[in-house]
């Protein structure tokens, strides 16, 4: 019967698409012992649920204690379906997390962390509609911080890592964790104001 | 995955740099996705153009607005075993069995992706999901809150255009409404002059989604539309010349209204209710006369981990069916008036065998209808991980088609012959005409060769018995006529069998290559207490032994996009249609996110040819298209 449909209703083709429960790489799985290894977009999409756990907002983001932190994935390309997944039912200190794809770069304001996709020309139209919004912007390769992008993930060694731009962490209004500082490959800029 | 720590996250090693979704995922059946990105890419502006992306279906354009699809087989006009869904809901029309793909005017810039499963589907989808199910899930209105402007002009397809304007509503709300306008020229025959297959087909809607709460959404999605087109209808009538070709003006309008509450439970939890209600109107003056469905349907799922081992869920539906159909020469449905109803509950298991190795699904679903009755519809599938990057699945499942309106019901006269007294050649719905039946078995296996390509292969035999047949009856003499009745049974049986082999090269981040094989075989024969003179109302002539695809997808700078698909199709035995090769290439610039500019051509390697049998015979044309995207 009609069971299928968008959203969670879509549930049921996840089960067959993922037939192992919520996670893109269940083989992977925490509890894979020795030499775990997954897709690079299922690592990403976990590193995004991550960073929402460990970034400060400015006062006021946020409308109330339970408003839902808005994930977004920017630019034509299928990552959202693997981010939402990867989300599904899950919470960032309290707050539910929304996946959000806007497809025009007016729409991209209220974003709390942008997964920026695309070339460089796109990626800078996206930064530009960013510049004055309180959201961390997350992209691919050490060109990304060059063109303003706040996180830049980087393959060292089969492995997904990260730079950051610490003052364009900082001129977002953003603080950003220690934790997080010190796992980065490089942090430019100024010394970031850690929490 | 998504519970590791981040400093975890950092040690684990990449295996795959694809840019798309896996495709090596972890399903336990032939499932495709297509993507939005595809789509695009594609730059197909109608649905059923979009599911040539899909490897494994048979695509086939009939006429400029019918098109014939289905899965492993059993190709028709209008195929009746391939279930289809917009947004949950059933298109798949229980009056005639299939699609009515002319009205399926979705708005494709607003398709989130199209999820299609090769083979049955009824443990989750229910009857007639028997050879594929094809699910279209449209995006949140959360994702689409911009304004959008997409304009199509060209050689056959005049003009596809669209408006919508999307924005937020509340906190946590959207709403996007929409209207869009199609013209779409007519085929050309054989000779060259125009086929009567024009159409004009005008279409609003919205689409609200709600956060009410941390954990409840709402959706309210809805669409009218009006439609029409000429057709001529070739049809028999009581006297010289006993038959005619009318030309007949095909006038449609219909519209439905969908809401849908889902709350997550947790992780693996989460309760869903949707109903909706679905209005068409069809007026085919020369055959059936005014057609009018109404369909009513609620179903609910709810997901449970029983324990850690088990993921469970199940589910309840409705649906009541209501038409009316007027005509009454050369076709009539008796009666005129009918409502049916259809009672659906199903449960299903996933276990963990052996962790991250071997995990049992197991699942049924129990329907009532009331022109068959009770049907069981289950399926065991079994999944096999042998190593980082290897899966293994099969599957042996039964599915139904359930009998449609004109299966039980139907008077079609075929033919008047031009005997003292005239004799009247007709079709006879069966009243005890029961469930089409498949049982398949299917297997599949992917791989990750290399973090830049895979590969996924798909086999199935399928058993299928109590197929549509027709049986000469006895002649007997009506209102001075003599009536030959063909009486519609079940006495057809055969078999399908066949594979699809997919793959996806990423050689460079800037250029994606797909290549995709399928091969069917298919064969149907009377069963063997079938009455003489009985035969099988299934044509194995109408599908393609061989069916192949290329894509490629190359992005060049300064946002230029050059995309190129070729595919091959064997041909269609009987009635005769050549195999053909054709080629769509795309050139798209985007001046920036959100305005795309694309000029695409359509089937250039042939001035006209032929896909799929029709009568007259139509042939689709070479044609060329200016595509504006604009979002703002």
């Amino acid at each position: 019967m009609a069971l299928l449909s968008p959203g969670p209703g879509t549930l049921l083709v996840a089960r067959w698409l993922v037939a192992l429960g919520c996670t893109a790489a269940p083989v992977f799985t925490a509890r894979a012992q020795t030499s775990p290894a997954a897709p690079e977009q299922a690592v990403k999409a976990a590193y995004l649920l991550n960073f929402t756990r460990y970034v400060d907002w400015p006062a006021g983001t946020f409308a109330d204690a339970d408003a839902p932190v808005n994930l977004c994935v920017l630019g034509e390309n299928s990552f959202g379906g693997v981010v939402r997944q990867s989300v599904q039912g899950r919470r960032s200190r309290g707050r539910p997390i929304r996946v959000l794809e806007p497809d025009a770069p007016a729409q991209a304001g209220d974003c709390h962390i942008a997964f920026v996709a695309g070339g460089s020309r796109e990626a800078r139209a996206w930064l530009a509609a960013l510049r004055h919004s309180p959201t961390l912007t997350v992209g691919d390769g050490p060109e990304f911080l060059g063109i303003g992008g706040m996180v830049a993930f980087v393959l060292v060694h089969e492995t997904l890592r990260f730079e950051i731009d610490a003052d364009a962490v900082r001129r977002a209004g953003l603080q950003i964790s220690s934790r997080v500082l010190a796992l980065a490959m490089s942090v430019s800029g100024g010394p970031p104001e850690a929490r | 995955m998504a519970d590791l720590d981040i400093e975890e996250l950092g040690r684990i090693r990449i295996t795959s740099v694809s840019r798309r979704p896996e495709p090596a995922s972890h399903a336990t059946a032939a499932v495709f996705v297509i993507t939005r990105e595809d789509i695009r890419r594609s730059g197909a502006s109608s649905l059923p153009e979009a599911l040539r992306l899909a490897p494994g279906l048979q695509v086939a354009r009939v006429t400029a607005r019918d098109w014939s699809i289905t899965a492993r087989g059993f190709a028709e006009q209008s195929p009746n075993k391939l279930l289809v869904l917009v947004d949950g809901r059933a298109i798949y029309s229980p009056l005639f069995a299939g699609t009515f793909w002319d009205v399926q005017d979705v708005v494709m810039e607003d398709v989130d992706r199209i999820e299609v499963i090769l083979g049955p589907g009824a443990t989750l989808w229910g009857s007639n999901a028997v050879n594929g199910v094809i699910n279209v899930i449209t995006r949140s209105a959360a994702d689409t809150r911009s304004r959008l402007l997409a304009v199509h002009a060209g050689t056959a397809e005049h003009l596809n255009a669209t408006a919508r304007y999307g924005t937020a509503l509340g906190a946590g709300g959207a709403l996007r409404v929409y209207g869009s306008f199609l013209d779409r020229a007519p085929s050309h025959l054989a000779g060259g002059e125009l086929g009567e297959d024009d159409w004009q087909q005008g279409q609003g809607g919205f689409r609200a989604d709600l956060d009410a709460g941390s954990r409840d959404r709402l959706t309210f999605q809805g669409d009218l539309y009006a439609a029409s087109g000429s057709q001529d209808v070739r049809g028999a009538v009581l006297g010289p010349p006993f038959t005619r070709v009318v030309d007949d003006e095909l006038d449609t309008h219909g519209g439905n209204l969908l809401a849908r509450w889902s709350r997550s439970l947790g992780e693996a939890s989460d309760l869903q209710v949707q109903a909706y209600y679905d209005r068409s109107i069809r007026k085919l003056p020369s055959s059936y006369g005014r057609i009018a469905v109404d369909i009513a349907d609620i179903d609910m799922q709810y997901r449970l981990p029983l324990s850690r081992r088990h993921d469970f869920v199940w589910g309840l539906g409705y649906r009541i069916n209501s038409d009316t159909v007027s005509g009454t020469f050369p076709t009539a449905l008796v009666p005129g008036a009918r409502t049916t109803h259809l009672v659906t509950g199903f449960a299903q298991d996933e276990i963990e065998l052996s962790p991250e190795r071997w995990y049992l699904t197991l699942g049924a679903k129990l329907e009532h209808n009331d022109l068959s009755g009770l049907e069981l519809q289950p399926n065991v599938r079994v999944l096999w991980l042998p190593a980082a990057g290897h899966t293994v699945w099969s599957a042996v499942s039964r599915a139904v088609r359930i009998p449609s309106r004109l299966d039980a019901d139907v008077r079609f006269v075929t033919q008047v012959l031009p005997t003292s007294p005239l004799t009247i050649v007709r079709v006879d719905g069966n009243e005890d005409f029961e469930s089409e039946e498949l049982v398949s078995l299917e297997g599949g296996y992917r791989v990750l060769v290399h973090p830049t390509l895979s590969a996924d292969l798909s086999l199935y035999y399928g058993w299928y018995d109590r197929i549509r047949s027709i049986t000469p009856l006895p002649p007997f003499v009506q209102d001075g006529n003599v009536v030959q009745p063909l009486r519609v049974d079940n006495d057809a049986r055969g078999h399908a069998y066949g594979g699809t082999v997919a793959a996806t090269w990423q050689p460079h981040p800037a250029l994606r290559l797909q290549g995709s094989y399928t091969l069917l075989k298919m064969a149907i024969q009377p069963t063997d207490d079938a009455p003489p003179g009985s035969f099988p109302n299934v044509n194995p002539g109408y599908n393609p032994e061989h069916q192949a695809a290329l894509r490629s997808s190359l992005n060049l700078p300064r946002g230029l996009e050059v995309d190129l698909a070729l595919r091959y199709v064997g041909v269609l035995p009987q009635p005769r249609v050549p195999g053909y090769a054709e080629a769509d290439a795309r050139l798209g610039w985007s001046a920036r996110p959100g305005l795309t500019f694309s000029l695409v051509g359509r089937d250039l390697l042939h001035a006209q040819h032929p896909e799929f049998w029709s009568q007259p015979q139509r042939e689709i044309q070479r044609r060329g298209e200016l595509q504006l995207e604009w979002r703002f």
